[in-house]
């Protein structure tokens, strides 16, 4: 907001030097203020004025859009929060197996537990997939059951 | 050729990493006979070798895992998984179908 006014000595002193002096500063400070004020003062100046405005004028519209800022955005979204893409939407079924302790830990949180459909987003289907071969290779110490479990590997491991 | 009788089955178990060479073949030969008398026959033997687990298991860190694929009556189920549970160095085993979901 700011770059667009008084950014340097030059647009500052060419105001002052200029007749246009008077009503000048007005646009600028009032930039400063607020950016919908600036546009709207900008505007109708830049037809007056020749050779600063055309410096200010297309920096205040520039302006003028940004008026929004974050908050806008978020209402826009409607309470969703945008969630990182995770890789669980390319797994498929024959991928599902005990066996493939690399791609079971897709379906796991950091504490070992299985994720809910809520999280994973997959079918019903494969969700019970999913949840059996965990459990086999739980049994079989592929996986861990336990947070503990993790915290044990870890340390085995030398905290790699 | 292929019996229809016979079910296919997938066999897993894990060893206690101190196990030499001796024991583990002789375990394999007690499951071989085993499969053998229930009219099948072991497809596939696949060692996975030592690998951490995730867990402690007996107080053992590793474990050295076998993998197998067994065609076999029905009726040697029993038995195989006796052989397992009764061996002191089967820390775990799985024997699950692999014809049918």
């Amino acid at each position: 907001m700011t770059e667009e006014t008084n950014p340097t000595a030059e647009e500052a002193a060419t105001p002052e030097t200029t007749p246009q002096a008077a009503p000048e500063p007005e646009p600028t400070p009032a930039a400063e203020a607020s950016p919908e004020k600036s546009a709207e003062e900008a505007t109708p100046e830049a037809s007056t004025e020749s050779p600063e405005p055309e410096q200010e004028t297309p920096a205040q519209e520039e302006e003028a859009p940004v008026v929004e800022g974050p908050s806008a955005f978020l209402d826009s979204l409607r309470g969703r929060r945008p969630r990182p893409r995770s890789r669980v939407g390319q797994v498929r079924l024959e991928d599902i197996d005990y066996k493939n302790v690399k791609t079971l830990s897709l379906f796991i949180d950091d504490r070992g537990r299985i994720l809910s459909r809520r999280k994973t987003r997959i079918s019903a289907k494969m969700q019970r997939r999913v949840t059996r071969a965990i459990k086999r290779a739980r049994h079989l110490a592929l996986l861990p059951y336990t947070a503990e479990h993790i915290r044990m590997a870890r340390k085995r491991s030398g905290g790699s | 050729m292929n019996d229809h009788r016979l079910h296919q089955y997938e066999l897993v178990y894990v060893l206690q990493p101190e196990l030499d060479d001796e024991g583990i073949k002789a375990l394999d030969e007690r499951i071989s006979q085993v499969v053998e008398r229930h009219g099948g026959s072991i497809l596939s033997t696949e060692p996975w070798g030592r690998r951490q687990l995730a867990y402690p298991i007996k107080k053992f860190m590793e474990g050295y895992y076998v993998l197998h694929n067994i065609a076999m009556l029905p009726e040697g189920t029993d038995e195989v998984e006796r052989v397992l549970r009764l061996s002191e160095d089967v820390l775990r085993y799985l024997l699950i179908r692999k014809d049918k979901k």
